[in-house]
């Protein structure tokens, strides 16, 4: 998968405003707070999640994003990974497997 | 009545009293405290004198190790010596003040723990909760586990079954941190005219008559008098530690020691598991992230004049995950940010974009419930003290369920967290370096657990030796799990249930 990483952060930007705080707070949507992820030390945890999960690499924006149109709720989705132990733990953090696969994506932009 | 320097009594002292009770420490002390102005002759043995005393304080010294699967041995061989204290109040010298119940579910008998379960629940200490409470100048912690009445914060976990929130709070009377307070409540029952205290009164032995009973124990005075004690009954309240070594040094009438026919007496030694982390800690980059949007005040542990609140895990909870009580104590004390580029930053940031909170980073610690295991156990070394008796030895061990027990915890905690949207965790420990990483626990719990039936333990349900009929214990040896609160709260309302119980045997209720 070759995603430019202005464009996967862009796609990510978008889907955060539709977050429930995005909804609440529509300054969210022109101040992306995922801008303020260092991509690097996210690069490492996307590393490291392929790592184990190599397969994983060609779906991971569907993974992430969905198939439809319709930007998902990654918030709820997180949250409800977390809820399941849906986790990934790498050097003592604990990540919702969607996280992982968003660091993931932005490693290979990277 | 006076208290009594041993050290200027005669060789050969007798000394009398319907209740003789063995150590001066907070459980000694409660139990006098209930007795002061009954119709009980009460004495008090302490082996220490007033005040700490470092010659004195040397008859705790003995061999120690901690051993868990996969960790190096480690050993801690100060840990006798300075884990406790042997003066009139005891441990209480050193006690911090930190307070609160046990939860229901440590009561419980749990198929996932071995071991568990105490002959009644959580309802039957109620009262006892209540009046431990009241001699330690604390407010009252309802029976549902909910926070005190008058408590100005509400739990972050509300929102969420499986995070609770369990109450503490400070007792004004901590040896640490008001010297003068605590001294006054040693001195208080001293002023009772039944109430007799003998300070460097070291019981060396307890001496069984025909009928297995206790006759009378031995006493000596470090370079002094050698001396008896009798009384109609008996109450051993030295510490976790002592109980169990006097027991098995008691082993003239029978070789296996006093209370001892089915071998519990100095097994299943439990502290707690005390693992502190922290971005600045050189073991790791450990750190719990929670929404500022959320209050978390309650969680604060500094402020001593308030009750706060730790964090556990709901009790369903822990049986979904087969894990023993956990608590995560936060400390809300400014933490500087975790650097640029570090992995912890980028977490921060990741849940701050995906949940569009501000999170600050947090330190916090784990307290793990320890599963009672035989083989963790005070036994008595070939090495003797200044007083001729064998030295205490410990081998504390740990089990690959404790380890899992911890991660699993955390884990819980990570899932509860991040299921609520409330913040994420970092647990870096590693099971290799548990033991390195620990701090030894001084909750010496166990060694005389309490049981059903006296083939699973020491005592019964009122703290009575199950083959020594007048024969009692006091303190947090009777404690058949450990529960996730510093226990001095329950030993004392254990305590106060045991006063009540001897009144009515020694017909004085």
């Amino acid at each position: 998968m070759m995603l430019s990483k202005r464009s996967l952060l862009q796609a990510l930007y978008g889907l955060t405003a539709m977050t429930a705080l995005g909804r609440a707070d529509s300054g969210l949507a022109r101040t992306p707070a995922l801008a303020a992820v260092d991509a690097e030390a996210a690069s490492k945890i996307g590393r490291a999640w392929l790592a184990i999960n190599p397969s994983d690499a060609a779906g991971l924006r569907t993974a992430v994003f969905g198939a439809s149109a319709k930007a998902p709720d990654l918030a709820a989705r997180v949250r409800a990974e977390y809820r399941r132990g849906a986790m990934f733990k790498h050097e003592g953090w604990f990540f919702s497997e969607t996280e992982a696969r968003l660091c993931a994506l932005i490693s290979l932009a990277a | 009545m006076p208290v009594t320097d041993a050290r200027g009594l005669p060789d050969g002292e007798q000394i009398e009293a319907d209740l003789v009770i063995v150590g001066g420490g907070i459980a000694g002390l409660i139990l006098a405290h209930e007795l002061a102005q009954s119709a009980v002759r009460v004495a008090i043995l302490e082996g220490g004198g007033l005040e700490p005393d470092a010659e004195l304080q040397k008859l705790y010294d003995g061999p120690a190790v901690m051993k868990g699967p996969g960790n190096p041995d480690r050993t801690i061989n100060s840990y006798l010596g300075q884990s406790r204290v042997r003066a009139l109040g005891g441990s209480g010298h050193v006690w911090g003040g930190k307070c609160g119940p046990l939860d229901a579910i440590d009561f419980a008998s749990r198929p996932w723990r071995p071991l568990s379960g105490w002959p009644f629940g959580r309802k039957e200490l109620t009262p006892y909760y209540d009046r431990a409470c009241d001699h330690l100048k604390l407010p009252r912690f309802p029976q549902d586990g909910g926070l005190p009445q008058g408590t100005p914060f509400k739990p972050l976990g509300e929102a969420t079954a499986a995070l609770r929130a369990s109450p503490r709070a400070y007792s004004p009377l901590s040896g640490r941190v008001d010297p003068a307070a605590f001294r006054r409540f040693c001195d208080a029952p001293a002023r009772a005219q039944n109430i007799h205290i003998y300070l460097y009164a070291n019981v060396t032995a307890l001496r069984l008559n025909g009928a297995g009973e206790v006759d009378h124990l031995e006493l000596r005075c470090l370079n002094g008098p050698q001396m008896t004690a009798r009384g109609r009954r008996y109450v051993l309240a030295a510490g976790g530690i002592e109980n169990a070594r006097l027991l098995l040094a008691s082993n003239k009438e029978r070789p296996e020691g006093v209370a001892n026919a089915s071998d519990w007496v100095g097994r299943c030694f439990q502290g707690h598991v005390v693992i502190t982390t922290g971005v600045d800690d050189p073991r790791g980059d450990a750190e719990a992230m929670l929404a500022t949007s959320q209050d978390l005040a309650l969680y604060d542990n500094q402020p001593r004049d308030r009750p706060h609140a730790v964090f556990v895990l709901d009790p369903q909870e822990q049986q979904r995950l087969g894990v023993g009580n956990c608590t995560m104590t936060l400390s809300l004390q400014p933490k500087p940010a975790p650097k640029a580029g570090a992995l912890g930053a980028s977490a921060i940031q990741l849940y701050g974009a995906i949940e569009g909170r501000t999170a600050q980073a947090l330190d916090f610690f784990l307290m793990s419930e320890e599963a009672p295991d035989r083989d963790s156990r005070i036994t008595l070394s070939a090495e003797t003290d200044a007083l001729g008796q064998p030295r205490a030895q410990l081998e504390w061990r740990y089990g690959q369920s404790d380890w899992d027990s911890l991660n699993g915890s955390a884990t819980g905690f990570a899932m509860a967290f991040g299921g609520q949207g409330l913040g994420r965790i970092c647990w870096p420990v590693d099971t290799k370096d548990v033991l390195t990483s620990m701090s030894p626990s001084r909750h010496h719990m166990g060694t005389t657990r309490m049981s059903a039936t006296p083939s699973q333990g020491v005592v019964d349900a009122d703290c009575r030796a199950h083959e020594v009929a007048n024969l009692y214990v006091a303190g947090s040896s009777v404690f058949p799990t450990s529960g996730l609160v510093n226990p001095t709260l329950t030993l004392a309302a254990l305590a106060i249930r045991l006063a009540d119980h001897l009144k009515r045997d020694l017909g004085a209720a």
